[in-house]
């Protein structure tokens, strides 16, 4: 137990009455924080593609100059690189028509061709995060984390004939479920950090029961499986495998036998202003990366194809619609509007994340964070020439400080081949990759 | 990972396929009756580079394996959709040879399709689904669920069971939560440890009575605050359960001091009705209006400003609104009543380990919705002994055993059981009464429902009606106006939907509320009543509170209450003049034909226009109220045959509602253009309003009634519909015709037709076959 640590900076929040801006003192880092820092990886997506005029810079090289979408993260060009020409040419039609926003999120970290169904046999892949998740996950308590600031209930189909599974989650477990993102702070801050009207004698308590009760339920599907056909036994095995990865995850929790307590207070709800509401999800992102809880996270600031309209930014229309322009200049620039907003708060969270101490240097030295969409300029509905941002050192394994300028259609796998890589899964492929990226580290 | 790529077959390459299937003497095969004819009227467009609507007729060899796409071709031959205008025509003995060889050969194929009752893949509850049977269960009303990732669609409903995945997270959410819900049913709640504040705010500030129905979940002192929205003094009234009302003055200020009053209280455990409203003291506001306007004054002089020109407009005395109430506590909180949850699972006298049994075995039956076997209960009491040994006291013990039962599968999903692989069978009475529960109420049985399932009487077709009129009286049947309702007429949205709120200052959240009731309402009418479902198109009444008429301009309705009221005389008729549907199939700052027309395609007549095509950018309607009416940008698109072939179909049935706008107000001008709405459609049938546009779409009983069965039949069973299932439909509909439309009759046919009562297995191998072909 740690509860020295977990009163002196609890005291110290409240004294002050501030609770998320406050550097971390160095003594205050978990003990079990391992002394090799750990690279963390995060996804954060947004939806209906990028104004790319404004986003993608003139030149290559190091002497770019920041595009008007990119300004807010002027304090951090030195520690981000911006990669022109990367294609996910598995969200290409490829003989089933119109859906391309369903496409675009389905494909974007998996790399396969989503099979267009209302929903009888969703199938896609799984998303490189999870294949991640599932090579390393077992280091830390929480194999990944997923969360969005747009819930996903609309009623009337998503994109031309796709289950809204498809556009409602970037990160797939396999390659027929997907890992819902999570909405509401709260329950999310909850599941990551226990609620905390418990005592530590309790939660173990818990944590025993819940194991003999898993173990049993296990036992009992077992017997069922046996006599089911095979879309019900699908149904079961989705049941089992994640009755299993909770049984691990309450025996590492058992095992390491370590109270976290996060930098930050438990969330009250989803706030309605989106502004508020990102922040609270990037907040917990840096805590559960901070805390050691997770390595890997994505993060949908909204869903794919989202209608969602921009009361924060005084923008009243929704931002799909907006974003079929038609070189329509007037809308051009609201979605410029809305594509900018975007960066601002993104840039906020690298902001905290540079200022977050993390072994010898900032959390954000020890992360490759990409910032993207799985369309370029959602008029046009393409997915190529994709908008990438890698913002994060890598643990120096990055060259950033660079505009990359790649031949055009290079397979995006190839970046999330090379990430893969440096989270230690190497030797991975995905859909059409080719071999890793070797610009990240080298001068293009 | 491979990239998953479809096989593109070629065109000649299947002559075989439809020609083997008929079987039949003499006939065309499709290489010599259609084949020419695609080759010479259609790939220019419908090939593999362009697929315009999404359609490669290269890549659909024979009927058999695309019969959607092949029925579509025919239908657009048929209507004279395709070719599109502008281009070569075939002759019509030509297009009449190739529709009369597909439809011959539809019928080939489905006379030699064996009827099948399709399975359904075991469902996981929804988010809904597991607060009400929770709810139900152990009279747990904290609604767990809402903190579950959201369920996804497929087929327009969030309740398919294909659809519905289980991830880590999710799962790990059922733990929690059966954890908090065993807690909750024994214990209660405990108080917190420190006053909370709960505010109930008036969002809109309307005036007048401003209520409150509250849970105070432990009896104890409250301190109950209101607050005054008022530029001036005047009286704040409160009243407590409907009793005498107290008053207090109330004065405008930036200080809270003023306008704000607490009263200090002891109140029971239960829920309680908290009411207040403000009174402008007239006299006072007029005084204080006369010397702002006289101060006005001299500050204009002061600034050498002109005087405003004509008389000063008369002073109307507002009405001042209650802002909010705040409920701060409790303080000195009692323990909680037993909860009913309590009663519920100690159904045995003692509380010992015998008991355990019995509980746990009456709890599990009820929550897995079947009798459970006595090694089912064993492991269920071996946990209850587990926490014992571990020091719980029995009741607390307990808890463990009834959060093992919220968290197996067997509450988490509902499994059907076959007796053995590929047999068609009819399902168990058990089965059948969760099919009716998670049907009309989205919860489970209850304990009627059980006793019949027990006594194996309730598959008896009269038991059955009987017991399906009586579902449908229960108030439970509200979950399938709002599940089923919400969603085939995407309602649902209102919740989502942020109208522009400088264009629409009407749009308030109360407004949005009353236009959702206004439907709900409106469609229980027609459930509970067992009105004719072409009620829906048709019907000169609807439900408005005073809100709702203040936007239709309906006289003579105040309060917030709901009353029927007949339309006579004004331009609305049946759900597509409804606020809550205009409101949905509206962008946020203006109407959209286009998507009012999609709307009624998919929800009324059930023929869905195909998506556009990939990369052709879609209509510009964005030009639209500037320098062309939304109506003149949209015939200017038309005039492209390709996007024609559909808009053409779309575009009038919207233009047929544009006078109403995107908040469903009636107006007669859009910005600087008058609003035309009549229009044509395909058939040649045209109509200059909207009722004249419903008085056509009513003709056409059929297609509305089948675009309802088919709606309906999806959100019974939790699964796509297939093509074995349209005999079905059809008989359903058939039935439904030939009794005046009864709602009634609608959810009988559904619930005793073959897909609902029988289930086929899924073989365990997966055998090549499809159907009757030999």
């Amino acid at each position: 137990m740690i509860t020295r640590k977990y009163l002196s900076r609890r005291t110290l929040l409240r004294g002050i009455g501030v609770s998320l801006a406050l550097p971390v003192l160095d003594s205050m880092v978990p003990a079990f924080a391992t002394p090799k820092p750990a690279l963390r990886m995060m996804f954060n997506y947004v939806p209906n593609g990028i104004m790319m005029k404004d986003w993608t810079p003139e030149t290559a090289g190091s002497a770019f100059e920041l595009p008007r979408i990119l300004a807010p993260m002027a304090a951090h060009r030195d520690r981000m690189l911006i990669v022109t020409g990367l294609m996910q040419k598995a969200g290409n039609a490829n003989g089933d028509g119109p859906g391309d926003h369903a496409r675009a999120a389905a494909t974007y970290l998996t790399g396969v061709h989503a099979k267009k169904t209302e929903g009888a046999d969703i199938f896609v892949g799984a998303s490189m995060d999870q294949i991640a998740a599932q090579k390393i996950g077992s280091q830390t308590r929480f194999p990944s984390i997923e969360l969005t600031c747009e819930d996903g209930r609309m009623v009337g189909g998503c994109d031309s004939g796709y289950s809204c599974a498809y556009s409602n989650s970037i990160s797939w477990r396999t390659a027929t479920t997907p890992n819902p993102p999570e909405l509401n702070p709260r329950a999310a801050f909850e599941r990551l950090f226990g609620t905390s009207d418990e005592d530590p004698a309790t939660r173990a308590k818990t944590r025993r029961y819940d194991r003999s009760i898993l173990d049993g339920v296990m036992e009992d599907t077992k017997n069922l499986e046996r006599n089911l056909g095979p879309s019900d036994r699908r149904k079961i095995d989705e049941y089992m495998t994640a009755v299993r990865e909770i049984e691990a995850r309450i025996q590492r929790t058992e095992n390491d036998n370590k109270e976290i307590v996060p930098e930050m207070d438990k969330p009250v709800s989803a706030p309605a202003d989106l502004t508020d509401h990102a922040r609270l999800m990037y907040d917990l992102i840096r805590v559960a990366f901070q805390t050691g809880m997770t390595r890997i996270a994505t993060f949908m600031l909204t869903r794919e194809g989202s209608s969602r309209t921009y009361r924060e930014i005084d923008l009243p229309e929704a931002h799909h619609p907006l974003t079929h322009h038609q070189g329509n200049p007037d809308m051009i620039e609201k979605v410029y509007r809305i594509n900018r907003y975007h960066m601002q708060l993104f840039a906020e969270f690298i902001d905290k994340m540079a200022k977050t101490p993390d072994g010898d240097g900032s959390l954000l030295d020890h992360s490759m964070i990409v910032y993207g969409s799985g369309l370029a300029d959602g008029n046009k509905h393409e997915h190529l020439n994709l908008p990438v941002l890698i913002a994060g050192g890598a643990c120096g394994t990055i060259q950033t400080g660079r505009h990359l300028n790649l031949e055009t259609k290079t397979p995006i796998n190839n970046l999330f081949v090379s990430m893969l890589d440096r989270m230690g899964v190497p030797g991975e492929t995905l859909g059409d990759s080719t071999g890793p990226l070797r610009e990240l580290s080298e001068i293009g | 990972m491979a990239v998953v790529s479809p096989i593109v077959p070629l065109l000649t390459g299947f002559s075989l396929c439809a020609g083997l299937a008929a079987g039949g003497p003499a006939v065309k095969s499709f290489q010599e009756a259609v084949v020419p004819f695609v080759q010479k009227n259609c790939v220019a467009c419908h090939n593999d580079k362009m697929q315009s609507g999404g359609l490669n007729l290269k890549a659909l060899p024979g009927v058999a394996a695309n019969r959607d796409q092949w029925e579509r071709v025919a239908e657009k031959l048929k209507r004279g959709e395709m070719p599109p205008k502008g281009f070569p025509r075939p002759d019509t003995g030509q297009i009449a040879g190739v529709t009369k060889w597909l439809d011959d050969e539809f019928a080939r194929e489905d006379a030699s399709l064996a009827p099948d009752s399709g399975r359904v893949t075991a469902r996981r509850l929804n988010r809904y689904e597991y607060n009400a049977t929770v709810r139900d269960l152990l009279a747990v009303d904290f609604k767990p669920a809402d903190d579950f990732p959201t369920d996804d669609f497929g087929y327009g409903f969030d309740n398919i069971g294909d659809v519905l995945t289980l991830s880590p997270t999710l799962m790990e959410k059922y733990l929690t939560a059966a954890r908090k819900v065993a807690r909750l049913a024994i214990e209660g709640e405990a108080p917190p440890k420190m006053a909370v504040k709960d505010r109930h705010k008036n969002d809109s500030k309307r005036p007048g009575e401003f209520t409150w129905e509250r849970k105070f979940q432990w009896e104890a002192d409250y301190v109950i605050r209101l607050e005054a929205a008022t530029k001036y003094p005047g009286v704040l009234y409160f009243s407590w359960d409907g009793g005498d009302p107290q008053s207090v003055r109330a004065v405008p200020g930036f200080v809270a001091v003023g306008r704000i009053h607490d009263y200090k209280m002891h109140v029971p455990y239960g829920v309680h009705k908290m009411t207040a409203w403000f009174q402008v003291n007239e006299a006072e506001a007029v005084q204080q209006h006369e010397k702002e306007e006289l101060d006005a004054q001299k500050e204009r002089k002061r600034k050498g400003k002109p005087e405003p020109p004509g008389p000063p407009k008369p002073f109307v005395v507002p009405k001042g609104a209650v802002d909010y109430f705040e409920v701060l506590g409790p303080y000195d909180p009692k323990p909680q009543p037993t909860p009913d949850g309590y009663r519920k699972i100690f159904v045995c006298a003692q509380h010992n380990d015998t008991c355990a049994r019995a509980d746990l075995e009456n709890l599990a039956a009820l929550a897995w919705r079947r009798p459970v076997t006595p090694a089912e209960v064993d492991k269920l009491v071996s946990y209850v002994k587990m926490a014992e040994n571990s020091g719980d006291p029995f009741d607390k013990a307990m808890e463990v055993g009834v959060e093992a039962v919220l968290v197996s599968p067997y509450f988490l999903f509902r499994i059907e059981r076959d007796p053995a692989p590929g047999l068609e069978h009819r399902i168990s009475d058990y089965e059948l009464a969760s099919r009716l529960s998670y049907f009309l109420w989205s919860s489970m049985p209850d304990a009627e429902l059980f006793r019949l399932a027990k006594e194996n009487r309730l598959h008896e077709p009269a038991v059955l009606a009987q017991q399906v009129a009586r579902m449908m009286k229960d108030l439970r049947s509200d979950a399938l106006v709002d599940n089923f309702g919400g969603q085939w007429l995407q309602t649902r949205n209102l919740d989502r939907i942020k109208p522009d709120p400088d264009k629409f200052k009407a749009f308030t959240p109360e407004l949005r509320d009353a236009m959702k009731m206004e439907t709900q309402l409106f469609f229980s009418y027609i459930m509970r009543y067992d009105c004719s479902i072409l009620d829906f198109l048709t019907a000169k009444y609807t439900f408005v509170n005073e809100p709702l008429a203040r936007l239709y301009g309906i006289p003579n309705v105040t309060g917030d209450n709901f009353r029927k009221v007949d339309l006579t005389g004004t331009p609305r008729v049946g759900i597509l003049t409804q606020a809550s549907v205009l409101t949905v199939s509206s962008y946020p700052t203006r109407t959209s034909p286009v998507i009012r027309g999609k709307w009624i395609l998919e929800n009324v007549l059930n023929t869905p226009p195909p998506p556009p095509p990939a990369n052709v950018p879609s209509l510009k309607e964005a030009e639209a109220g500037s320098a062309m009416s939304v109506r003149q940008s949209l015939e200017k698109h038309r005039q492209d045959p390709v996007c024609a072939s559909c808009h053409s179909r779309m575009d009038p049935l919207g233009f047929g509602l544009e006078n109403f706008d995107a908040i469903g107000r009636y107006r007669t001008e859009d910005g600087k253009f008058p609003i035309d709405a009549s229009g044509t459609l395909p058939n040649g049938k045209s109509f200059t309003n909207a009722e004249g546009l419903i008085g056509i779409l009513q003709d056409d009983k059929d297609a509305f009634t089948r675009c309802v069965v088919e709606k309906m039949l999806t959100f019974a069973l939790g699964r796509g519909l297939e093509r074995y299932d349209r005999p079905v439909v059809s008989a359903i509909a058939r039935t439904v015709a030939a009794n005046q439309y009864k709602f009634s009759t609608l959810v009988m046919a559904i619930v005793t037709s073959a897909p609902f009562e029988m289930r086929h297995a899924e073989a365990v191998k997966q055998v090549a076959s499809t159907g009757g072909v030999q």
